[in-house]
């Protein structure tokens, strides 16, 4: 290519470039596209000059992010997409030795060698089993739909139900993915910053912290902050989420559950306000329950009842007779005693005093009591307001929780306890309130296309059009496990730490061994420091005979375990079709816009990297899968298109002999062999018109629309309700408890309760004299995954930050230990896990814990900046049954820990590199 | 008490790094060589020694090299005396450059036409540009209201004060040939040690209650990292011990020892004096 | 003409995307900042605030450092930008010591790199070439003069139009930092001043910092 020198000229200055002196500038581009730092994939814009990209800004024009601006953690892709360390070229492991530190001793291979073998044992495998095939990974860098599109749909059609995704109910949370779904229809819930007046966050990072949607949050929550809007903070540290609070509160970690139920307790029995009508009309509080716990059902429709007041009789509830539904009393139906599940919550929370709450969690009395009262005060029950023409029930108030808050083995309940909360005092998906990320999509205005409506399924409850990984509503039936993750024995479970745990080989024992695990294929994932306790996770990779990763850089990993690495994409060089699984996973909330940008590459890739899902459709070529993989692709993008065929999530597409084949739009011909970018332009055509293919969304930005009110705050325009009785969990315990006997499995079946309860998490249990502090960790903004700390200027001002990378204790519970700013000090469980790293002492901590910011404490000799810097938490984790949440099967994040000085630093022995 | 962790930067006190680490270390040394270059002349002036005037000169011209020597940009340091109207440093140059050039006229009529009127003036001149050298560097240091230990009205007479005992020193070293020039300059060193030491201690006294920053500064110097320099080399070795030795004898060896012993404490002062300086945190913190 | 900041605490959330993009904008090399972001508490355990602030040359009415520069390579422009002349700059350092917010930086190993012993990245040499840095000498923020006057030369204005306006303005998520006119009473920057209290920082040091900072 014959560059074409443009000479500067003096007079026509550059733009939005700072620049000295008259340098050639021969390539001036800006390029939208959108973030990989983490799973908000906020729209940006890269500058390129001279073919090298030297800036990222956000995309002023797009709601889809902050708006113009970004965070540090995209800036800093530029050194991640230049990073010297980057794999390059397919390699292959020489040193057959796998574990912790061991040197793979990477030897260069061609792609086609690497293919080739990779099939051959994929084939040989698809032929005996394909189950002992292991896929998956984190998206990471933010693979969007390419986790669907690419790993669930070749792991569909290969056969395999083996899909394991690292760290997940780790790092983000099971409880919040299951409740969010059965609530919100969402992936997790954020307040409607734009009208909201009163928030609480339980151990949540909503505009302050890595994660989904962080873009726009920062952006809202901040326009929030400075109109003032009351931010009540449940955190242990006093950091992120803490930092922006307006009152900070102390908490003990796994704890929060009890709060949010002394709460509701003070509001229904003391203060004795709620929404009724939301109760009446959008929950299951008027059901019958009878002396089983379980719905009165109809003996005709097998629909639940409800007693109506004014007639004075038991009706199904979507009788549309009914004058009045009652919500409290006792009935008599059938000769059987009953009452409606709202008055059996109303009961059954009285026991959660105030008082025992503050005894379990170290919150005042004083403070929860008048917190109940300011969220009452506040939630304005009875408001409306008007946006844009339409009247909506206004209730400026939200409580959120994420990661921190049902990081414990009382997940599932602490989770639901907080959305009863917001339930209550209607507060969910309408203006002020709790939102869901969008889960009502009308679909574009031209083609009605990319729609994705919620609707009523069995009992009338709330089920998404979209969702992915385990499907909320209607819940599947308990099996006996079959897959090495066993999620199918309680299909409330969204993320299953299995198999990567310490007793799985017990269950898989009792079990039969059905199969083993032969081969796994990880994507951007570090699956031995993003997950908890590396010891439980090498003892199971190490036994794999081969394993596969696509990464972008090195990491333990890769280094320890893989037998061949594949050169990936780094986002800044790739195609990617969205930045989303679906716009209930991160899309902006209440009225922001409907937009969907696109990635595409600021700068073409250098070396051998590929794109992942074009590797794959070549391994499905050898395999002679691609025909199959097409047809999926048709149905999922179908799915979008008009009818929900299928839930988006990675089990129904396997059932794709159910759908009729006449509603499936044919967008790639079985025989077609099309590439990446290819299949971006049909799938453009196909939701936005034939006009807004590839060539225009790349040129122009993908296209926009506004959105309506009945699309940002739904609830009141679909006839859904939730269950705020969780009487599923009653018909499923029996056969869980059933199907779990065959695989040896107990779980805490206590918890199998449908009335949301308290239950001290696990890490409670393990506090003793000697283990006396709880150790956790939380979201930093600098940090995502395992592999920002070896970008360098994420490093820089990691170091220049006082918590970064230090562990940090309470300033008197330090000086109470002997311990001072700038020990080196070791962490250790009861099981014996030990960390280590350098003490910083807060005032803004709860003195009975100890704290850690992200994961780091990286080891890798092919991460050369990240090395040593930080402290790798998830050492200290267990990973089993005892540590994870029997309902939703999060895992618990807290572990208890006792302190004290050490010299050095003893994670690192036997890493090979400097001495720490 | 350390402060130096990277995220404490401005938080906590935060010591200045430029004029003490690394090359910064000759500016310790310029404004040492500085102080006894002025106090040398002055003394020598008043002693009426010629080969003290000499190595003033030289230690003037030290004081330049040295100077120059921390520059990054040395072959610009023309451009050092640009600034008089604003700059300590640009006016510091200005003064060594003057006092080189009157020094040397007034040594040469000195020696080729000692006696004349001339001779007079070009002494006075040399004299009042030797002051010039000598407390210069005190208004450089002061001149910096960000740093509390320094921005004191004491700081220029306490280097002056510390310059006329170094001289003193340095002339008691060189003129042992002479036993009674040498006694006399250290009886009067006796005297002045015993005023630099009060001095030195008004001067840190009055540190530990002019702000917050002075006093860090100044347990820095007392209580502090800095303490060992500080008592060993600057108090005892180079003032207690001098003293009492110049008073027990006046024997050669002993006006050597208590000579170089002086020096050393001089060049400790300005080391401590630098290192202790500290920014006030912009951010408050615990 | 005075070119001045307003920063709004509530919005900060101490992301330090002012940091980098100033990083990204102007090549820094490695272990220089132009831009900081201080962390800090206040208060004692149970009721304690983070403090988060963002920091860099206040480009002061009345520098302490323009006027002990000895060279006069650190001279004031007519609209209040503190600039340093690398041309003219010795490297004696007085600047740095004499400024009270401690917002210069000293350049010192010219070859440093961002991943040491491994050379050069396309990254950094393309920076070498679009924004080189003089090694020896002092350099600071200098709110992105080279966006402000190319701006301004194609009819832009600074603090509204984004390629006249600094780095770090424009980078911020939660739109924390406001850019504009100190001198114009009519300017949008003097109403947020004063319409929601801001306050000089760390006036006592009688340099009128041009930041101003509102809690």
């Amino acid at each position: 290519m014959v560059r074409q020198v443009k000479k500067p000229d003096k007079n026509k200055p550059v733009l939005g470039l700072s620049v000295k002196g008259n340098p050639e500038i021969w390539d001036d581009t800006w390029v939208n596209t959108t973030c990989g730092g983490c799973y908000g994939q906020c729209a940006i814009r890269g500058h390129r000059v001279n073919g090298v990209i030297v800036k990222i800004e956000g995309d002023p024009n797009s709601d889809f992010g902050p708006r113009g601006g970004i965070c540090a953690k995209s800036e800093a892709m530029i050194q991640a997409l230049y990073d010297p360390n980057r794999y390059n070229y397919p390699l292959r492991r020489t040193n057959p030795k796998k574990g912790l530190f061991e040197d793979p001793k990477w030897e260069r291979i061609s792609w086609d060698e690497a293919l080739d073998e990779i099939a051959k044992r994929l084939k040989k495998i698809r032929a005996e089993n394909p189950h002992k095939l292991l896929h998956g990974g984190t998206p990471g860098p933010g693979s969007g739909p390419d986790l669907p599109l690419g790993f669930g749909v070749f792991g569909a059609v290969f056969g395999t139900k083996n899909w394991y995704v690292g760290g997940a109910g780790l790092h983000c949370g099971s409880g919040s993915h299951m409740g969010a779904g059965l609530y919100h229809a969402s992936w997790s819930i954020v307040p409607d910053f734009k009208y909201c007046n009163y928030a609480i966050q339980m151990g949540s990072n909503k505009g302050t912290a890595s994660g989904h949607s962080l873009g726009f949050n920062m952006r809202l929550s901040a326009d929030a902050r400075s109109r003032g809007m009351k931010n009540v903070v449940f955190d242990p540290i006093c950091n992120f989420g803490g930092g922006k609070a307006t009152e900070w509160v102390p908490i003990l970690p796994g704890t929060d559950g009890i709060v949010a139920m002394a709460i509701v307790n003070i509001i229904l029995n003391e203060l004795n306000t709620y929404d009724a009508e939301f109760m009446k009309l959008k929950t299951n509080g008027p059901y019958l329950i009878g002396p089983d716990g379980k719905y009165v059902r109809d003996k005709k429709t097998d629909k639940p009842l409800v007693w109506d007041a004014k007639d004075n009789k038991a009706k199904v509830f979507d009788d549309q007779s009914i004058g009045d539904y009652a919500i409290l009393g006792e009935y008599e139906v059938k000769g059987l005693k009953c009452h409606p599940s709202f008055q059996l919550i109303k009961d059954h929370v009285k026991q959660y005093m105030p008082e025992q709450a503050e005894k379990e969690s170290t919150v005042p009395v004083s403070t929860i009591r008048r917190i109940a009262k300011e969220w009452v005060e506040a939630a304005m029950i009875g408001a409306t307001i008007e946006i844009e023409g339409e009247k909506l029930p206004f209730r400026p108030v939200a409580a959120v929780m994420f990661r921190g808050g049902q990081g414990h083995t009382n997940s599932a309940h602490s989770y639901i306890a907080m959305c009863l909360l917001n339930a209550i005092v209607g507060a969910m998906d309408v203006p002020g309130g709790t939102l869901g990320w969008p889960a009502y999509v009308e679909g574009y205005p031209d083609t009605g296309r990319f729609r994705m409506v919620p609707y009523a399924c069995k009992d009338g409850m709330l089920t998404a059009g979209s969702f992915m990984e385990h499907r909320p509503w209607p819940i599947e039936d308990s099996q006996v496990p079959y897959t090495t993750l066993m999620k199918e024995l309680t299909p409330t479970a969204s993320f299953s730490p299995h198999p990567v745990t310490s007793d799985f080989d017990k269950y898989w024992d009792k079990l039969g061994r059905p199969y083993e695990i032969e081969m796994a294929m990880i994507f951007g994932a570090n699956m031995i420091r993003s997950t908890q306790s590396r010891e439980i996770a090498e003892e199971f990779w190490k036994k794999i005979p081969f394993i596969v990763t696509f990464n972008i850089l090195p990491n333990e990993f890769c280094e320890g375990f893989a037998d061949i690495v594949l050169p990936d994409l780094h986002p800044l060089e790739a195609y990617c079709l969205f930045g989303t699984h679906g716009p209930f996973f991160n899309h902006p909330i209440g009225m922001e816009g409907w937009d969907f940008p696109v990635r595409q590459p600021v700068v073409k890739p250098a070396y051998e990297r590929r794109n992942k899902l074009e590797v794959l459709w070549d391994l499905a070529d050898r395999l002679g899968m691609r025909e199959e993989m097409n047809n999926y692709y048709n149905v999922y993008f179908t799915s979008f298109g008009g009818e929900a065929l299928i839930g988006g999530d990675i089990d129904s597409i396997r059932h794709l002999g159910d759908i009729d084949p006449e509603k499936v739009v044919q967008l790639i011909k079985p025989d077609e062999k099309i590439t990446y970018d290819e299949m971006m332009d049909r799938a453009l055509k196909f939701y936005f018109g034939d006009e807004h293919g590839l060539e225009y969304t790349l040129k122009n930005g993908p296209v926009k629309w506004p959105k309506k009110p009945k699309e940002a705050y739904w609830r009141w325009y679909v006839d859904v309700r939730i269950p705020i009785y969780m009487e599923h969990i009653a018909e499923l315990k029996e056969n869980v408890m059933k199907n779990a006997e065959k695989a040896g499995i107990e779980l805490d079946w206590e918890q199998f309760t449908p009335l949301t309860s308290y239950f001290t998490p696990q890490v409670g249990k393990e506090l003793s004299d000697e283990y006396d502090l709880y150790s956790f960790s939380y979201r930093d903004i600098l940090h995502n995954g395992t592999y920002t700390m070896e970008m360098p200027w994420l490093d820089e001002v990691s170091r220049q930050n006082p918590y970064t990378y230090n562990i940090t204790m309470n300033a008197d519970m330090a000086a109470k230990k002997g311990l001072k700013d700038g020990d080196l000090i070791c962490l250790e469980s009861p099981y014996g896990r030990k960390t280590t790293g350098t003490l910083k002492t807060m005032q803004g901590q709860h003195p009975q814990t100890v704290a850690i910011s992200a994961c780091s404490g990286a080891w890798a000799k092919g991460a050369p900046i990240a090395y040593g810097k930080g402290t790798n938490f998830n050492i200290l984790l267990e990973s089993d049954f005892k540590h994870a949440c029997p309902v939703c099967w999060s895992q618990e994040t807290a572990a208890t820990v006792k302190v004290y000085k050490i010299d050095h630093r003893i994670e690192f022995d036997g890493a090979g590199g400097d001495k720490l | 008490m350390i402060g130096t962790r990277p995220y404490e930067f401005m938080v906590k006190y935060t010591p200045q790094r430029d004029w003490i680490e690394g090359h910064g270390i000759l500016i310790a040394f310029a404004l040492f060589f500085g102080g006894i270059a002025g106090g040398l002349y002055l003394v020598s002036l008043y002693f009426d020694s010629m080969w003290g005037m000499f190595v003033a000169w030289i230690l003037a011209m030290v004081t330049g090299m040295t100077d120059m020597a921390h520059l990054s940009k040395p072959m610009r340091f023309w451009r050092m005396i640009l600034k008089p109207k604003s700059s300590w440093i640009s006016r510091g140059f200005i003064f060594i450059w003057l006092f080189l050039g009157a020094a040397a006229i007034q040594m040469a009529i000195s020696y080729w036409a000692g006696g004349t009127a001339a001779e007079t003036v070009f002494k006075v001149l040399g004299g009042i540009m030797a002051f010039g050298v000598a407390i210069y560097s005190g208004f450089v240091v002061g001149y910096v209201g960000a740093i509390k230990l320094w921005n004191s009205a004491i700081i220029p007479i306490l280097f002056v004060i510390a310059g006329v005992t170094g001289g003193l020193a340095l002339l008691m070293v060189i003129s042992v040939g002479d036993s009674i020039l040498s006694t006399d300059v250290a009886v009067a060193l006796r005297a002045v040690l015993i005023g630099y030491a009060v001095c030195l201690a008004i001067y840190l006294w009055v540190a530990t209650y002019e702000s917050t920053a002075a006093r860090d500064s100044a347990m820095r110097i007392i209580k502090g990292n800095l303490a060992p320099v500080f008592w060993l080399l600057v108090i005892l070795l180079g003032i207690v011990i001098p003293i009492i030795m110049l008073f027990a004898s006046s024997a050669t060896a002993v006006l050597i020892i208590a000579g170089i012993l002086v020096i050393l404490g001089g060049v400790a002062l300005r080391y401590s004096i630098l290192k202790a300086g500290v920014y006030s945190p912009l951010v408050p913190s615990e | 003409m005075r070119w001045g900041m307003a920063i709004e605490q509530k919005r900060c959330i101490g992301c330090y995307e002012c940091v980098l993009a100033c990083k990204a904008e102007h090549f820094l090399p490695p272990d220089i900042f132009w831009n900081r972001v201080l962390i800090g508490e206040s208060g004692k355990y149970p009721a304690v605030t983070k403090l988060i602030y963002n920091i860099r040359c206040n480009q002061c009415a009345d520098p302490a450092c323009v006027k002990v520069c000895p060279t006069g390579a650190t001279y004031q422009r007519p609209d209040g930008i503190v600039v340093v002349d690398e041309d003219k700059c010795v490297g004696c350092r007085y600047c740095m010591i004499a400024c009270p917010y401690q917002a210069r930086s000293f350049y010192e190993d010219g070859n440093a790199e961002y991943f040491p012993g491994q050379g050069l990245t396309e990254h950094e040499k393309i920076g070498k070439t679009l924004y080189p840095h003089e090694v020896g000498v002092v350099q600071k923020c200098v709110f992105c003069k080279e966006r402000i006057d190319a701006g301004l030369a194609a009819g832009l204005t600074p603090g509204v139009d984004r390629e006249a306006t600094p780095a770090c303005v424009i980078a911020c998520p939660t739109k924390a930092i406001h850019f504009g006119d100190l001198d114009d009473p009519y300017s949008e920057i003097n109403q947020i001043i004063k319409e929601k209290k801001g306050k000089a920082f760390h006036p006592e040091y009688d340099t009128q910092p041009s930041i101003y900072y509102i809690d």
